[in-house]
């Protein structure tokens, strides 16, 4: 009787799939935690916040120009007298699709060129290599800038540039990993099957290499807005009035001196977004460690 | 010969490895011409110590090597030159089982859906439920339960992968399997339960094994016919009884004698061989084995020595057994 | 001395201290190692053999595991109770190991020459010059060829057969009463693993070095070893002389061991293997560990563990059907039918 429950446990023990053990181990992460609890948020106001705000983003107030940080206003307002806080909530979903749009067509390009170069070799792999060699040699800045400066400014121009130079990063990323995979029994094992090239690159190489881009792809997130703020910042990308985190700081330059907050507060939100998403890319690197147990 | 299921001639597998001149090829022999034979229903046990080219010669039998010359016909058809997509049809009849059972999985596939795979691949399913009914068969075949086909591979022992590397090898009811090192990696008591597995599977499914390995009593365990390989080449090849009573290659003979026996009571007359294998990238001249053969001839360091059969289908590839030779001598 | 014990492990527990869990590795080990003979410890992937031998070096530190219970005497002195600092002058001196690996266990960038000479520079207050003089005459015992140009050589110019050679030479170059050798072997081929067993025994007995041989390879245990220790799930399941386990084996897990090793010309019989796994440590069975896998298991295996019952002088076994203390081999055969 005992050794028939003792049976049934060891079965009916929770089956531990990837995923799961995944969760298991971020969940010890406290950082990433707090990180994706706040990232969370921020989606939420990307989506609700144009509503719950309580001014609108272009609502002009010249009776209160400039003002400190106060009950009314909580973040103070700006030179023309609208509510920062407003402003910068709204702003979260500009600088979120950017973010967004920009590393997810760079991941989905530079996954498909890394898996390419890696299983194949040769002259696909000499080629693609290569290009991206070329594209590491510009600082991500400067190539935004010159991307930016040939398409011409606007935010759609800025999530194609961010997204060439957020390519190559996935692309080498993936290669490696392929190239590892590649050479591991397991895929030794699918060949010996009879599994074709494509499913072998699809089933059993890019699901090992996902943990990797997960990781990435938070990291470049991060960078990522933190370029598209910087380039509307040098006035390439979003134009006046939208509320965009790079053109906020870029107009508070001008009132440093008398109204430091005008800049503090969208300073603050791209350091605690970018930081944010550094954290979360951390603990799932360390969640998606296989090396890593307990 | 309908009887024979595999022949491969003069098989040479060739690695590129960087020269040490401009320009210049140079290559590691790792199988370097072997000839052999096995018949439908047989094992055939392959021998031999780390960097023998015993895995690679497994590996290049089904094409998962590139293969530098020589033949290899299954069935009577040569599948040398064959490509990745004709060899598909062909790997319904020859699959492996890998040596280390935690690497030969994909961590994230479940249990089903590795053994699902070749089934998927060949189309050897009519609907779900068929699909499901196999995949179970071939799990209760290998000795796992229901339960486990949801489960991934990390929540198994090392003997417990090695069997779903067996049911997925056994998914396209092939004809031939061939085991490399199948039992290297388990303990002792696990390493006889899969041994066994591998009998009554055998029995019950009319398979024939190509079993590679470096332990001479398993290989005694599980093969009718042995062959012993150095360097690349085979250096004795034959009935299993024959080999293991009266080996007579000076290497299989010292290869017997340094295997531990697990009987404290037992004296044996030991033939210590002196040094260790030489590279496969610069092998010697002649004879491979003569720089540490005891036996060791003047002609040996020069000329290659041919196939010679001592017996009934005992072959060995050594001068001592050249007849011709020893009545010059004499 | 009162004892010719040289070392004496008494109910060591070794458990590691995991997120997990605690994890019992060694869970009551007792084994006794006399002067100038060789111990085989026996057991399976799993079985805490090497977590055992790593006690014994007082190399748990760094790692999560910490030895819970027992005493481990040296000369009938405890040195679970002295300092790490004590311990590490041990090391080397007096108790020396050498490990599996040969590939990893030398310093890849450091002259063959100067590793073995460190050692000695380690323990004994002699110049550079001296130290590296004995360093070539224990290279020399232990037959590696060149001695001269070994001496200036790196680990990655050697086979795994000489590597290990620098590695026994590296432990007994300060003579040292005890050597540990976990799995010295295991990666090596059969005509080099010959090689470096005939030198182990030839240094022996020119030493007297008492030797605690750690292995899963039974064959290899018969041919080195005088008395064995056969270890299941962190516990001594039976001790004894190496001719008694191997003839007249008292521990149903020894028998099934014995049982399912392929040997050389006897190919014809079936192998009888052992049915089941090592049972999962968080699903510990209550009674004699080995129970769930045991053919004699009874009602009173499963719920009592057993302690160690004499055989004859000598030949202990955990096991139930010892208990009346004489071997009880013809019930065991009958029950195996």
């Amino acid at each position: 009787m005992k050794e028939k429950k003792k049976v049934q446990t060891e079965n009916q023990e929770r089956i531990k799939t990837p995923f799961s053990e995944m969760v298991r181990k971020f969940k010890k992460q406290k950082n990433a935690v707090v990180a994706l609890c706040f990232i969370i948020f921020l989606i939420f106001l990307a989506f609700f916040g144009s509503k719950i705000v309580p001014y609108g983003i272009n609502e002009y107030d010249y009776n209160a120009i400039l003002q400190g940080p106060s009950m009314k206003h909580l973040f103070g307002t700006d030179e023309f007298g609208r509510d920062l806080f407003s402003r910068i909530v709204c702003g979260t979903r500009i600088s979120l699709a950017v973010g967004f749009g920009a590393v997810t067509v760079g991941a989905v390009c530079g996954t498909i060129l890394g898996l390419l170069a890696g299983y194949y070799g040769g002259w696909m792999d000499s080629i693609i290599m290569r290009i991206c060699d070329v594209l590491f040699a510009f600082p991500g800045l400067i190539l935004a800038i010159a991307i930016v400066a040939i398409l011409g400014s606007g935010m759609t121009n800025v999530v194609i540039a961010v997204a060439v130079f957020s390519t190559p990063t996935f692309a080498r990323l993936v290669r490696s990993k392929t190239l590892t995979l590649k050479n591991s029994v397991f895929v030794l094992a699918a060949r010996n099957i009879g599994v074709s090239d494509a499913r072998i690159l699809f089933h059993h190489i890019l699901p090992g290499a996902i943990p990797d881009i997960i990781v990435q792809y938070s990291m470049s997130f991060g960078s990522s807005i933190l370029t598209a703020s910087s380039l509307s910042f040098l006035g390439m990308g979003a134009q006046p009035p939208t509320p965009e985190w790079g053109l906020l700081l870029s107009n508070g330059r001008n009132y440093m001196a008398s109204a430091m907050y005008v800049t503090i507060f969208p300073g603050l939100a791209i350091f605690l977004t970018v930081l944010s998403f550094n954290l979360l890319g951390d603990g799932l690197r360390d969640a998606l460690d296989p090396k890593l147990s307990d | 010969m309908s009887d024979t299921l595999l022949r491969v001639e003069d098989l040479k597998i060739y690695y590129p490895v960087a020269g040490s001149g401009f320009g210049k090829k140079e290559f590691v022999k790792a199988v370097d011409g072997v000839t052999f034979e096995v018949k439908k229903g047989e094992v055939f046990g392959i021998v031999g110590e780390s960097g023998c080219g015993k895995s690679t010669l497994g590996r290049g039998v089904c094409k998962l090597e590139n293969l530098t010359s020589g033949h290899v016909y299954l069935d009577g058809e040569d599948i040398t030159e064959y490509n990745d997509r004709r060899m598909r049809s062909i790997r319904k009849k020859v699959q492996m089982v890998f040596q280390d059972p935690y690497a030969s999985l994909n961590p994230r596939m479940s249990v089903f859906d590795i053994i699902a795979e070749p089934l998927l691949v060949h189309h050897l399913y009519q609907d779900k439920a068929d699909l499901e009914k196999k995949v179970l068969d071939l799990l209760h075949r290998v000795g796992l339960d229901d339960y486990h086909a949801n489960r991934y591979p990390h929540e198994f022992s090392g003997g417990q992968r090695q069997r779903i590397g067996i049911a997925r090898a056994l998914a396209v009811e092939p004809s031939l399997i061939i085991a490399d090192e199948p039992v290297s990696a388990l303990d002792v008591s696990i390493q006889a339960q899969v041994l066994n597995l591998l009998n009554e599977l055998k029995h019950d499914l009319d398979l024939t094994y190509i079993f590679v390995a470096h332990d001479l009593s398993v290989v005694e365990y599980i093969s009718d016919r042995v062959g012993v390989m150095y360097l690349g080449n085979f250096v004795e090849v034959g009935e299993k009884e024959k080999i293991y009573s009266n080996p007579m290659h000076p290497y299989t003979q010292a290869l017997l004698s340094a295997v531990p026996v697990p009987d404290p009571t037992a004296k044996r007359e030991r033939i210590l061989l002196e040094g260790s294998i030489p590279s496969a990238h610069k092998p010697p001249t002649g004879c491979k084995f003569h720089t540490r053969c005891p036996k060791c001839m003047e002609c040996c360091k020069t000329q290659a020595p041919e196939r010679y059969e001592v017996d009934d289908g005992h072959y060995v590839y050594c001068h001592l057994y050249d007849k011709e030779r020893r009545k010059q001598q004499k | 001395m009162a004892t010719d014990n040289v070392l004496e492990i008494k109910n060591l527990h070794t458990y590691f201290y995991t997120d997990g869990g605690v994890i019992k590795a060694v869970d009551g080990v007792d084994v006794e190692l006399r002067r100038g003979a060789t111990l085989g410890i026996v057991g399976e992937s799993g079985s805490g053999k090497s977590v055992t031998s790593l006690s014994v070096m007082g190399l748990l530190t760094g790692t999560k595991g910490k030895i819970a219970d027992g005493e481990i005497l040296l000369d009938g002195d405890d040195i679970v109770k002295l300092t790490k600092e004590q311990q590490r002058k041990l090391r080397g001196s007096k108790i020396s190991m050498i490990f599996q690996e040969p590939m990893t266990s030398l310093n890849p960038v450091m002259k063959i020459g100067d590793q073995v000479a460190e050692c000695v520079l380690q323990h004994e207050k002699i110049s550079k010059k001296e130290a590296l003089k004995k360093a070539e005459d224990m290279l020399r015992k232990t037959g590696v060829p060149r001695v001269e140009h070994m001496m200036k050589e790196y680990p990655f110019q050697l086979s795994g057969g000489q590597r290990q050679r620098v590695m026994i030479a590296m432990a007994l170059v300060c003579k040292p009463e005890i050597l540990i050798a976990d799995e010295p072997t295991t990666a090596l081929d059969v005509t080099i693993q010959a090689q470096i067993l005939d030198l182990m025994n030839q240094l022996k007995k020119e030493t007297g070095t008492s030797i605690l041989f750690i292995t899963h390879d039974l064959g290899v245990v018969a041919e080195v070893c005088d008395d064995v220790a056969v270890m299941y799930c962190g516990r001594v399941v039976e001790r004894g002389d190496v001719k008694t386990i191997f003839a007249n084996p008292s521990h149903p897990y020894t028998k099934g061991l014995l049982g399912s090793i392929p040997r050389l010309g006897d190919a014809g019989k079936e192998l009888k293997s052992i049915p089941g796994n090592v049972p999962n440590p968080k699903y510990m069975p209550k009674g004699c560990k080995f129970e769930p896998r045991c053919p004699y298991a009874s009602e009173k295996c499963r719920e009592e563990e057993p302690g160690f019952f004499q055989i004859e002088e000598g030949h202990i076994s955990r096991c139930w059907l010892c208990e009346s203390g004489q071997l009880k081999t013809d019930h065991v055969e009958k029950a195996g039918d």
